[in-house]
């Protein structure tokens, strides 16, 4: 065979070696505990050295031993298990080393691979085994948990430790404490979190959570050994409180239970699946039983349907239940409010089963981060918070992009290269904190990144550039205003198009599709310090207790959550400010709204029932509703009725137009209710009129 | 524990200078002495393999072969081994590795005294 015919046949075999990598990588993040794949892995990586120093790409040939080697070091299940992210990032990552390799000998484009990388990937290789595991402690799983605390001999403490202000390597210190705990014990927990202990972040304290057979002497005996410590307090507690701050330490830190966990030095018995059919129902049994099914997976659909069909069954019960009441059929009457408990209850089953934890999507943003981090030459820590926090599914669905946006931009354009952040005097690694919290009727989640913040003035020129203003209006523009200009389509401050970030449409898609979902952002940044996009979703619960009342002849309600207080209508407590009503709430002036004439808009509203009514104010009801500290509004209604549970079928975006209306529901005698998005109709509001504190202002009696 | 014989301690170090310092501290106590010195990783082997010290302190970078490498070989030959790394400012991911390798604990150059002494006194005078 000629030359040519080798290197056309060794072009081949790699695409198909290529592909087995990939696949096997694939197939291991699946099912990380499988041994096989990374065999698999380990052969194709052999057979692409040998293939690629036959036919002359000696540097290839060695990345793919160095790689042989790592593959080799870290191919037991134990050595990997808790560095999974870390684990496949790195096989990915050399994944693509091999491809571009490849493709750029086969298009000519270079001779072999570049030797820079292999020396760069040998670093990385190297550091890999220091990046995890310096505090050495492996959370311990529930399941394991539950088996271990009520055996007889066990001993539950809790250590603090402070070290010595002179102590520098912090790191090294700890991996020293830690391991000779874990030889005659094991650490559960610590506080502050591994994360923060592994990155030495902390101001030389912390405590952990520690259970050994030994007792405080011995464990006194161990620490005296080790030097650079400034005080140590061991304490023994109750295996009850153990339990308790271990759990609650598990769900924040998020214990995935790993079959079979190894490393535990305490014996646990482990039943086979034929034992398991014979067990009775007894709470300690079931702890140890290892592979019992507990969970199935549901499609969405079903459950939508499912929600669907219960929402129509309560609406038909109550009109039966309406039914009753008006032929004062007492006796069934009661039966079906009885049943009313149950449905609610199973509707809210069902709700909560289309709720997921954020967790679940955001934990794939540290690698997305990384990765990114690691193409600008940047170091970028991405921080998670509020990761419990549960939210509807599909909402997180559509929540993906935009967040990947704003992490891509918080990484581009935000966070200084370390130079820079050098000259500034910031730390060289910046941080992105992605939070998660629920606040009132929403899901808040905020970006935040410690970066140069935005430049205001760019903004401004660009903006004068584009045509938008002339230089004077431009010069007039206040912050709130520049700020809202980034998220026009087709603006943005880079020089040229950014590859990855695209022409500048990214924020004005991102504010588009949080429209959609009913939200808003906003942004607060500071020039130097740092950006916050503060992104503002409803959390519209499906069942909802709800204020009924009536303007005019229609039905509305209010959720009972977004209720402060009812009140009956003064026209004296009527105040003007900056010519708009206010209403005199509690010391507080607070925006005033006519619901009859705000919703004038909607064809419902019926204007003569409304106009007999403004001459008899005494039966009119203020509703002050809130949304935010310094955010509320006062409604003037008609007529308030009674409370009622709605089941709300949440508009779809293409009614979302009505930002005011949060969804609509039937009565129980069949009249249709809208039901008001207060929290939308307070942000316009707010966006006009603010709220005036009155503070030793005297009360002024109008007559 | 008896304290009627002194702990024996190997020095390695590929200063002749640091070697110095550290003889000074430890001969000048009634607990401790310096029984054997060596220059680099492979006399460091040799040289334990003949004296069984009851610790060891370990420069980390020495030519030939590096203090890591010699902590891996020496723990290799006796599990019980006493290493105590001496380390310089700036090395902390040097000093983990070692840590990780088997070393018992750690100090930092520029050394007190009292620092070598203390590493001494808490891990073999119980």
């Amino acid at each position: 065979m000629s030359q040519k015919d080798d290197i056309k046949l060794y072009f081949s075999e790699a695409e198909d070696l290529i592909q087995s990598i990939e696949e096997n990588i694939l197939s291991l993040e699946e099912d990380f505990k499988n041994d096989k794949f990374i065999q698999n892995l380990f052969f194709a990586y052999h057979t692409l050295k040998g293939m690629s120093a036959m036919v002359g790409f000696e540097n290839l040939s060695k990345f793919c031993h160095s790689f042989e080697t790592f593959l080799d070091k870290n191919k037991e299940y134990d050595e990997r298990v808790s560095k999974k992210d870390n684990f496949l990032g790195l096989l990915f990552e050399s994944l693509d080393i091999v491809k571009e390799a490849i493709n750029s000998t086969k298009s000519g484009k270079s001779k072999d691979l570049d030797g820079k990388i292999l020396q760069q990937i040998d670093d990385t290789f190297g550091t890999y085994e220091t990046e995890y595991e310096i505090t050495f402690f492996q959370p311990i799983p529930s399941d394991l948990l539950d088996n271990v605390k009520d055996k007889k001999d066990l001993k539950f403490y809790k250590i603090f430790i402070e070290l010595q202000s002179t102590c520098v390597f912090k790191k090294v210190r700890l991996f020293i404490i830690f391991r000779a705990l874990n030889k005659i014990g094991r650490i559960c927990s610590s506080n502050p979190d591994p994360d923060v202990l592994e990155k030495g972040n902390f101001d030389n304290r912390f405590e952990i959570l520690f259970m050994s057979n030994n007792d405080s002497n011995q464990i006194t005996a161990v620490l005296n050994e080790i030097l650079e410590i400034e005080n140590k307090v061991i304490n023994e507690i109750s295996n009850a409180v153990f339990y308790k701050e271990v759990t609650d330490f598990n769900l924040k830190y998020n214990v995935k239970l790993e079959k079979g966990d190894v490393r535990s030095e305490i014996e646990i018995k482990k039943t086979t699946k034929t034992e398991a059919a014979d067990i009775s129902i007894e709470i300690d049994d079931l702890a140890s039983i290892d592979s019992k099914i507990t969970s199935v997976k549901v499609n969405i659909e079903t459950l939508e349907t499912l929600m669907d069909y219960f929402g129509e069954l309560v609406i038909l019960k109550n009109q039966l239940n309406q039914i009753l009441k008006e032929r004062q059929d007492w006796k069934y009457s009661r039966l079906f409010d009885n049943m009313d408990k149950l449905f609610l209850e199973i509707q809210e089953i069902i709700f909560k089963l289309k709720l997921v934890r954020v967790d679940t999507t955001f934990r794939k943003y540290k690698r997305l981060v990384r990765d990114l981090a690691k193409e600008t030459n940047k170091n970028i820590n991405l921080i998670l918070e509020g990761m419990e926090v549960e939210i509807d599914r599909k909402v997180l669905e559509e929540l993906n992009s935009p967040l990947i946006h704003m992490l891509r931009n918080a990484v581009y354009h935000g966070i200084e290269d370390p130079k820079e952040r050098n000259i500034t005097k910031k730390s060289p690694s910046g941080f992105i904190k992605l939070k998660t919290y629920r606040r009132a009727g929403s899901v808040y989640i905020e970006v935040t990144d410690d970066g140069r913040g935005l430049n205001f003035e760019l903004i401004r020129q660009k903006a004068i550039k584009k045509g938008l203003y002339t230089t004077d209006e431009a010069m007039e523009l206040t912050s709130e205003e520049l700020k809202k200009i980034i998220f026009l389509p087709g603006f943005t401050t880079l020089q040229g198009a950014d590859e990855i970030s695209g022409r500048g449409m990214g924020l004005a898609i991102v504010a588009e599709k949080i429209e959609e979902l009913g939200g808003s952002v906003d942004i607060i940044s500071e020039k130097g310090v740092g950006t916050t996009f503060k992104l503002d979703v409803p959390f519209t619960r499906a069942i909802l207790k709800a204020q009924l009342f009536k303007v005019g002849k229609d039905l509305f309600a209010i959720p009972i959550e977004n209720i402060n207080q009812i009140y009956f209508f003064k026209r004296e407590l009527i105040d003007y400010v900056k010519g708009e009503e206010h209403y005199r709430l509690e010391k507080k002036l607070v925006p005033f709204i006519r619901l009859d004439e705000y919703l004038d808009f909607l064809p419902q509203v019926s204007k003569e029932a409304s106009e007999v009514d403004k001459t008899n104010s005494q039966t009119k009801i203020v509703i002050w509703c809130k949304k935010d500290e310094n955010e509320s509004a006062a409604f003037l209604i008609d007529q308030i009725l009674q409370q009622i549970e709605v089941v709300i079928k949440p508009f779809r975006s293409k009614y979302s137009k009505f930002q005011e209306i949060l969804g609509v529901t039937i009565t129980g005698d069949g009249s249709i209710c809208l039901i008001l998005d207060v929290l939308n109709i307070i942000s316009s509001k707010m966006k006009r009129v603010k709220e005036v504190d009155l503070v030793e202002i005297p009360q002024q009696i109008k007559n | 524990m008896s304290k009627n014989s002194k702990k024996r301690i190997m020095i390695v170090d590929d200063a002749m200078f640091t070697r110095n310092i550290l003889k000074k501290i430890i001969d000048n106590t009634d607990y401790s002495e310096v029984v054997g010195e060596a220059a680099n990783g492979n006399e460091a082997i040799e040289l334990y393999k003949k004296l069984k010290p009851d610790l060891v302190t370990m420069d980390l970078v020495m030519p030939v072969k590096g203090g890591i490498e010699t902590i891996e070989d020496i723990i290799k030959m006796d599990k019980t081994a006493l290493i105590v790394v001496v380390s310089a400012l700036g090395q902390e991911a040097l000093v983990l590795e070692a840590a990780k390798k088997g070393a018992k604990d750690f100090i930092q150059k520029p050394f007190k005294n009292e620092q070598v002494l203390d590493v001494i006194k808490r891990i073999l005078l119980k």
